[in-house]
């Protein structure tokens, strides 16, 4: 299991330097800022985001998940690196690096946890928009081996934690039903929701 | 970086809140009349943003050289967004004053439609200082 990890990730990132457009794509791509704030803008269109006022609960409830499950995601990533430290893959091989060389643990893939569940969160309202997030983030876990930050198994465990969370906060926000009626209730007070 | 990287989120985020807005028919909170164009300027910004961040500086640095760290971001990124919120309701209000000043008949979004926030807000709270001075005539001694 390994060594198939470690060599999806020196033949994904064997293409580094072919294409320098596309590097240079990517390297914009897979930085700390972009897919974030993508994902997250997302979320502040939803929040308005519908003709009608049904439709527009339906996605804020959505950025609701997504935020929480954003949140939780990071935590369970946060408690799993106190566990596990896996060294980043330029440690151990050979690796054409498209970006600065991170010193903290490669798995689980945190910024890929992140858009998995902004993607899981947007997914249960507007499933469109959940869709084209997903494929952003999964891009966005491809480019991010392909640049020689992570091992493809981090993505995996970094995209499961992601969605995993998500599901959850979904699930939970109906048991701790009305606090979130009575939370969009007070923002539609505020004429903010 | 992080006075380039709140300039980007708030000018995306105004974008994004302008685009919302002309989606969802939600006329008080536009700074231009009309709809498509609103649309189409506020993609144009948001645009301009991402090209402007990213073509501006190296931004694949390590917090300890300059980046921002995961707190750093959310931080920055929620005053940004708040900031961004707060100039929308502030200069759609005034931009709309003369065009959309009616009492709101809705709740929520929905009276944006048809009134700017400041309005649709002072409506609130005169309703409000309205209950409350008839519960406490009722309710006060003597």
């Amino acid at each position: 299991m390994a060594s198939v990890d470690t060599e999806v990730l020196l033949w994904l990132n064997g293409l580094v330097g072919r294409f320098p457009v596309v590097d240079a794509m990517i390297k914009a791509l897979v930085s700390d800022y972009f897919v974030p704030v993508v994902g997250s803008l997302v979320l502040l269109g939803l929040w308005m985001w519908g003709k009608d006022a049904s439709r527009r609960e339906r996605h804020q409830r959505a950025v609701m998940v997504g935020m929480i499950g954003l949140a939780l995601a990071n935590l369970a990533v946060m408690v799993i690196n106190q566990y596990y430290f896996r060294a980043r893959p330029f440690m151990d091989h050979p690796i054409n690096m498209l970006f600065y060389q991170p010193t903290d643990s490669s798995f689980p893939a945190n910024p890929v946890a992140v858009a998995f569940a902004i993607a899981t969160g947007v997914w249960s309202g507007n499933r469109p928009m959940g869709l084209v997030l997903y494929v952003i983030a999964a891009l966005f876990g491809v480019f991010r081996v392909y640049a020689g930050v992570f091992y493809p198994s981090d993505v995996v465990a970094g995209a499961v934690i992601g969605t995993v969370a998500a599901i959850l906060v979904r699930y939970a926000l109906r048991f701790i039903e009305p606090v979130p009626t009575m939370i969009l209730k007070l923002a539609r007070t505020l004429y903010l929701a | 970086m992080a006075g380039d990287y709140f300039i980007f989120v708030f000018v995306a985020a105004l974008g994004v809140l302008q685009a919302a807005a002309a989606y969802s028919r939600i006329d008080g909170l536009l700074f231009l009349r009309r709809r498509r164009v609103s649309v189409v300027v506020s993609g144009l910004v948001v645009v301009v943003a991402f090209v402007w961040f990213f073509s501006a500086d190296q931004r694949n640095v390590p917090d300890t050289g300059g980046g921002l760290d995961g707190n750093a971001q959310t931080v920055l990124f929620m005053s940004a967004v708040v900031a961004a919120a707060v100039a929308t309701l502030g200069v759609s209000s005034l931009v709309n004053r003369h065009a959309l000043n009616g009492t709101p008949q809705l709740w929520g979004l929905d009276a944006l439609r048809y009134t700017t926030y400041a309005s649709a807000l002072k409506g609130t709270v005169n309703f409000g200082l309205r209950i409350w001075r008839q519960w406490t005539q009722r309710y006060s001694s003597g």
